[in-house]
């Protein structure tokens, strides 16, 4: 059988020989690339699918459970005036605080179309509105808290309400109200209570329509609008980790270790300083990071990466488990940590910065994203 | 009259390109490259066309927003060493020089007013250029240089309404460097442009039509492809192979007519895949530079010759014939060059050579230092992301503290800056200027920045103890990491 790579069958004929160079080349070619392709490579359609599937809708439904939860809470506590309801309302607000977390770093879509970035993550709240709220006669319905702003409403309006007093060891200066706890009349109580019950219920409303917005079915529901973003929707990922990320190196741990002393003064300043929460709120950002980039079993945003560019793939890995790792290390709420541990907020720090870079250069690089996050707001 | 008979041969019509050896040297060649006369149809063609494509870019800038967005929203512009003094025209005004420079466009491609539009359109589309580093892309490039050498050229001088207003100033033919010249300019792109991407990024890595390819997975039909690696190398093989040998396949008759559809195909595809505006266009049109002087002549003659045939216009016909007769040559420039002329080219052609030429000179890659990258035909060889962040430093009392950069340039810019050393230390330059300005202390400025290419690990681009407010010291460009 006559072979058509045989040399003596091509000698006579450069155009045979040329062929087989040719296809000798590509075959060359592709073996040098083929070490770094996966066995089954995972593409960006199925990796935005994954994030929906196994990151966002199961983030949105978490939140959405730990906010009902919280309801419940509170409702047992308009029930029965006891410091353990109180207690049980308290934990059952971090758990909803730190699923919400967890779900931060996505601040576009439905949550920013139906207006609830706000009430879930806004945390200037003004004491002497709230203050308003529980002495109108007015009765606290859904109307009522529709009215309210940013700064009376959400999850750090209930902060305000069922910590305040509490909060760690150290003084708050600008204490205004007593504690739901110490609230003296039934009247005060049952209004106070009243209040924390109406937030609860509305954020649990609003946890439940961004879980049902994300589960939606069809082409037009956020997920398959999303998925059908391709390079639109991965840019968009991209974009909020890395805003995400400048924003938790930045505003929440080099914030902290440039305020000026003592810290003590500066607490209103602080995060979830008033439910000591400032610590477990950066551990549940990076862990809602690493959830995006990690979770799905190897066919989220990490598989696509890896398929992309394996090395990368890896050191992002590592400087999620490092970052996540320090700050898990600080091992007390931030505002005490600084004080007493500083070298160990300044190695969260680090590690987060490093972590920022990573996603900011290398990987929209290698996903060929553009960055249009505005870095260098210093000062 | 047939059409056939349209095309008889023309007196002093130039035959297919002979690329043996033997004629490539000797006197007698440069003679033939020079002033051999040469069917003046081929540049005339190229005015109208290139003036048609640059018109529409004019439109195109100002239609999607760009004029506000790269001249009007910047509060600092990186301008070029020396070319401080070009700045932008206030508000309207900007607006209203992109339609002037799409009106002289125009007035290019209809060859009225032939010399005063090519003047304006070069120097008003040059300035645009030189106001700001970071608006700097190959292809605004080669208009400026296509634009300004076509100043010199006799573009007008055939099927323009200046040749029908005055029947005086009409030639069949022009001395073979006015086609020349503008063949060399296009090779120079294509060659460097092709022993650009002869390096381990593009041919061993696939980068970064890696990332680019990939970036594109959402296309219909071949979206699924263009994330697979083979398919990322097997571009970057077929890219080089084409920027390397596309002029002479355009040359050679044998090879011509497959070697066009190839460039079409080619062009066509990366303005599918990448997002490079006009340039495939341009590329498309430059093209048709390197086929026979005659080919217009050619084309029309056929495309009257079909008209007649499947449409029976025989008024459209009869315009045709006559457009095509009245046109032909009735004389030439003459062929000898003044000395000076010959030096303008000489000087051109070394320049044209020398600027692609400087970046193999460095020790780094350009691409990562930015030094001899551009107007160096360096055209889609680097993917590149930076990051940035400038402190003041106060070495009297050792405080240094961030400095945001955000008031003075657009995030496009900083973007764009932040790949680019050169640029970084612009910058610096200016904040220590302003910070100086506030304060009494001499302030340093210094920068911490990261940058990626071509998918490699992020590393520092500067070395960040450097004031880079001052005269750098040598080596303040961080070594890339192989």
């Amino acid at each position: 059988m006559k072979s058509i790579l045989s040399f003596r069958d091509c000698r006579g004929n450069p155009r045979e020989l040329r062929l087989a160079a040719a296809v000798a080349l590509l075959l060359l070619a592709h073996g040098t690339a083929l070490p770094q392709a996966a066995p089954q490579p995972v593409t960006k359609e199925a990796a935005l699918r994954s994030v929906v599937r196994d990151v966002i809708a199961p983030g949105y439904q978490q939140l959405a459970a730990k906010c009902h939860v919280l309801t419940e809470a509170a409702e047992a506590l308009q029930r029965a005036r006891e410091p353990e309801a109180l207690e049980k309302v308290r934990h059952a607000w971090v758990g909803a605080l730190l699923a919400a977390r967890e779900m931060q770093w996505l601040q576009s879509g439905p949550i920013a179309d139906r207006e609830s970035l706000a009430s879930f993550y806004y945390s200037k709240v003004l004491p002497f509105r709230m203050e308003t709220v529980l002495s109108s006669a007015r009765e606290i319905d859904d109307s009522f808290i529709a009215e309210f702003g940013a700064t009376a409403r959400g999850m750090f309006a209930l902060e305000y309400l069922l910590f305040e007093g509490k909060g760690n060891e150290l003084n708050h200066t600008n204490a205004p109200a007593a504690p739901a706890s110490a609230a003296s009349s039934a009247s005060e109580w049952a209004r106070r209570n009243g209040y924390i019950l109406a937030l609860a219920r509305d954020l649990e409303a609003r946890a439940n329509d961004l879980a049902k917005d994300w589960t939606a079915p069809g082409e037009q529901g956020a997920a398959g609008k999303f998925i059908a973003g391709g390079q639109q929707s991965l840019s968009l990922l991209v974009n909020e980790l890395a805003q995400f990320t400048e924003q938790v190196a930045e505003q929440r741990l080099n914030f902290i270790l440039v305020l000026p002393q003592p810290i003590s003064r500066q607490l209103g300043r602080i995060e979830g300083s008033g439910s000591g929460t400032s610590q477990e709120s950066l551990v549940a950002l990076l862990e809602g990071a690493r959830k995006l980039y990690r979770e799905a079993d190897g066919s989220g945003l990490e598989g696509y990466v890896k398929h992309l560019n394996g090395p990368l793939a890896e050191r992002l890995e590592t400087q999620l488990e490092a970052a996540i790792g320090a700050s898990q290390a600080i091992g007390a709420p931030l505002e005490q940590a600084v004080v007493a541990h500083r070298p160990s907020v300044q190695s969260a720090y680090d590690k987060a910065r490093a972590l920022e870079i990573l996603f900011k250069v290398d990987l929209a690089s290698a996903l060929g994203v553009t960055l249009t996050f505005s870095s260098n707001d210093g000062d | 009259m047939t059409a056939t008979e349209l095309h008889t041969p023309l007196p002093l019509r130039a035959g297919p390109v002979d690329l043996s050896p033997s004629r490539w040297c000797g006197l007698a060649n440069l003679h033939n490259l020079v002033s051999r006369p040469v069917d003046i149809a081929s540049l005339a063609a190229f005015r109208f066309l290139f003036g048609i494509i640059t018109a529409a870019a004019m439109v195109r800038f100002v239609a999607k927003g760009w004029v506000r967005e790269l001249y009007l929203e910047p509060a600092f512009f990186f301008s070029y060493p020396g070319l401080e003094w070009i700045r932008p025209w206030p508000g309207l005004l900007m607006y209203g020089h992109f339609i002037l420079l799409a009106l002289f466009a125009i007035g290019v491609a209809l060859g009225w007013f032939y010399r005063v539009c090519i003047v304006l359109f070069f120097v008003g589309f040059t300035y645009v250029e030189l106001i700001d580093q970071t608006a700097y892309l190959n292809h605004y490039y080669l208009i400026s240089l296509l634009a300004g050498l076509l100043v010199f050229l006799p573009a007008n001088r055939a099927w323009s309404i200046d040749a029908w207003r005055k029947p005086e100033i009409r030639l069949g033919a022009a001395p073979a460097w006015t086609l020349n010249i503008l063949r060399f300019q296009i090779a120079v792109v294509y060659v460097f442009a092709g022993l650009a991407k002869l390096n381990g990024d593009w041919l061993f890595r696939a980068q970064p039509l890696r990332i680019w390819l990939a970036a594109r997975s959402e296309l219909p039909l071949i979206g699924h492809w263009l994330e697979q690696a083979w398919v990322a190398v097997c571009a970057s093989w077929f890219g080089a192979a084409f920027d390397c040998s596309i002029v002479f396949l355009l040359l050679s008759r044998r090879t011509r007519k497959p070697a066009f559809v190839l460039v079409i195909l080619f062009h066509v595809a990366t303005w599918i895949l990448f997002n490079i505006g006009m340039f495939p266009w341009i590329m498309i049109i430059a093209a048709t530079l390197l086929f026979p002087p005659d080919w217009p002549r050619h084309w029309l003659s056929r495309f009257c010759g079909y008209g007649g045939r499947y449409f029976r216009v025989q008024e459209w016909q009869r315009c045709m014939q006559e457009a095509l007769t009245k046109q032909s040559p009735q004389g030439a420039l003459p062929g000898q060059l003044k000395p000076v002329v010959v030096s303008a080219l000489l000087l051109y052609a070394v320049i044209q050579l020398a600027l692609p030429l400087r970046s193999y000179f460095v020790s780094q890659p350009s691409a990562w230092t930015c030094s001899g990258f551009n107007c160096a035909w360096r055209v889609m060889i680097a993917e590149k992301t930076g990051y940035a962040e400038f402190y003041a430093f106060n070495p009297a009392s050792g405080e240094h503290r961030k400095v945001s950069v955000k008031g003075y340039i657009t995030p496009r810019q900083e973007l764009l800056m932040a790949q680019d050393p050169y640029l970084i230390q612009a910058m610096a330059r200016r904040l220590a200027a302003d910070l100086n300005n506030r304060g009494a202390a001499p302030i340093q400025v210094r920068v911490v920045a990261f940058a990626t290419l071509n998918g490699r690990p992020s590393q520092l681009l500067i070395n960040p103890d450097v004031d880079l407010a001052g005269i750098p010291p040598p080596g303040w460009i961080e070594a890339l990491a192989q």
